[in-house]
């Protein structure tokens, strides 16, 4: 079977499923299924987009109940196999609880939701969903969030960026990070971090919102296009 | 899942309804920027006396157990499993309450 396709997941209270499925259809001419959190199967899935929102209300803690979605044991699997994630926005959060990526989001460190531009440096390109990047590359993105402050204890933030799990920080148009550009309070400046093998990246930025100059700016293509590469190899 | 307007109760012979509740706090060391913006509230309202404020959540879970130890464990896995998320938050068990059939019976603090 093809492995072509890449799958968007829809929880109830995701926002930016058909955001991330115009970004990867329309912009990337990548095949996507959109799929639904109550299905079981991915087969045929090459990789996987968990996307923005507010998936149940944001209720309890962001993303902790959407980890308990039917879909979330195949995903579970997924990550394991080796197969690529990315957590947008909220998917992030629920890749935390899911303890799918280390550490955990908390509520922005001024109280502020920030829904603005701002840019991201990319730290790590060994990942399938940076391999279109070059390290140190400066991107503009769109944020939208309330709970996007990074958190990990001191342990394990020694052993994600030794281990180079660190994929992007907040920075300025020239790539300088400093506690002005840290939008939201996360710890060493952190927008993305992935897992031990790379494969699994959760990101408060949203590249699926900056895919076109229409849209106000078109760095997630340079993100996202990585992958194109990646699915290249995979079919 | 049906939702259902009888009281929610399964308790056979043997077992008994508690009412747990639980406290879940950010872990000290964690940014609380609820708990910081609740405390500035309160020194503008003159309440000069208060150092710290800590803003967290609480809850209250009706089940059946067979004693307070069983309710008590019962409830410490429910915030492993998903009322508190370790990396960030801790949790304490409040007090564990028998109900009796009038209402909240004898108090047992644990």
């Amino acid at each position: 079977m093809s492995r072509s396709q890449i799958g968007v997941i829809s929880f109830p209270g995701s926002n930016g499923d058909w955001d991330a499925y115009h970004a990867l259809v329309d912009s990337l001419g990548v095949p996507v299924r959109m799929l639904d959190h109550r299905e079981r199967h991915l087969s045929g899935i090459a990789a996987l987009v968990i996307p923005g929102g507010f998936s149940y209300g944001d209720y309890l803690r962001c993303g902790a109940i959407a980890r308990f979605s039917p879909i979330m044991d195949s995903v579970r699997e997924f990550a394991i196999r080796g197969g690529p994630i990315l957590g947008i926005c909220n998917g992030f959060q629920i890749l935390t609880e899911a303890h799918l990526l280390p550490g955990a989001l908390l509520r922005n460190q001024r109280l502020r939701f920030q829904c603005r531009w701002t840019h991201i440096r990319v730290e790590q390109n060994a990942s399938p969903w940076t391999t279109g990047c070059d390290e140190g590359e400066v991107l503009r993105l769109p944020i939208a969030h309330g709970d996007g402050c990074y958190f990990a204890d001191s342990e394990t933030l020694t052993r994600i960026e030794d281990a180079g799990q660190v994929i992007a920080r907040y920075c300025d148009a020239s790539g300088r990070v400093t506690s002005e550009t840290n939008v939201n309070g996360s710890l060493h400046g952190i927008a993305a971090v992935a897992n031990e093998a790379k494969t699994v990246v959760g990101m408060m930025p949203h590249p699926e919102r900056a895919t076109e100059l229409l849209l106000g700016g078109d760095d997630g293509r340079r993100l996202l296009r990585g992958l194109l590469d990646f699915l290249s190899v995979a079919v | 899942m049906a939702v259902s307007d009888e009281p929610i109760t399964s308790a056979n012979e043997g077992e008994f309804d508690w009412l747990v509740d639980i406290i879940v706090t950010p872990k000290l060391g964690v940014n609380d920027p609820e708990g910081e913006a609740i405390l500035h509230g309160l020194h503008g309202l003159g309440h000069r006396r208060v150092t710290r404020v800590r803003a967290g959540q609480f809850f209250q879970v009706a089940l059946v157990a067979v004693s307070e130890t069983d309710a008590i464990a019962a409830a410490e896995t429910m915030c492993r499993d998903l009322l508190a998320n370790p990396v960030i938050q801790t949790y304490e068990i409040a007090r564990a309450v028998r109900v009796v059939q009038s209402g909240v019976g004898t108090a047992v603090t644990p």
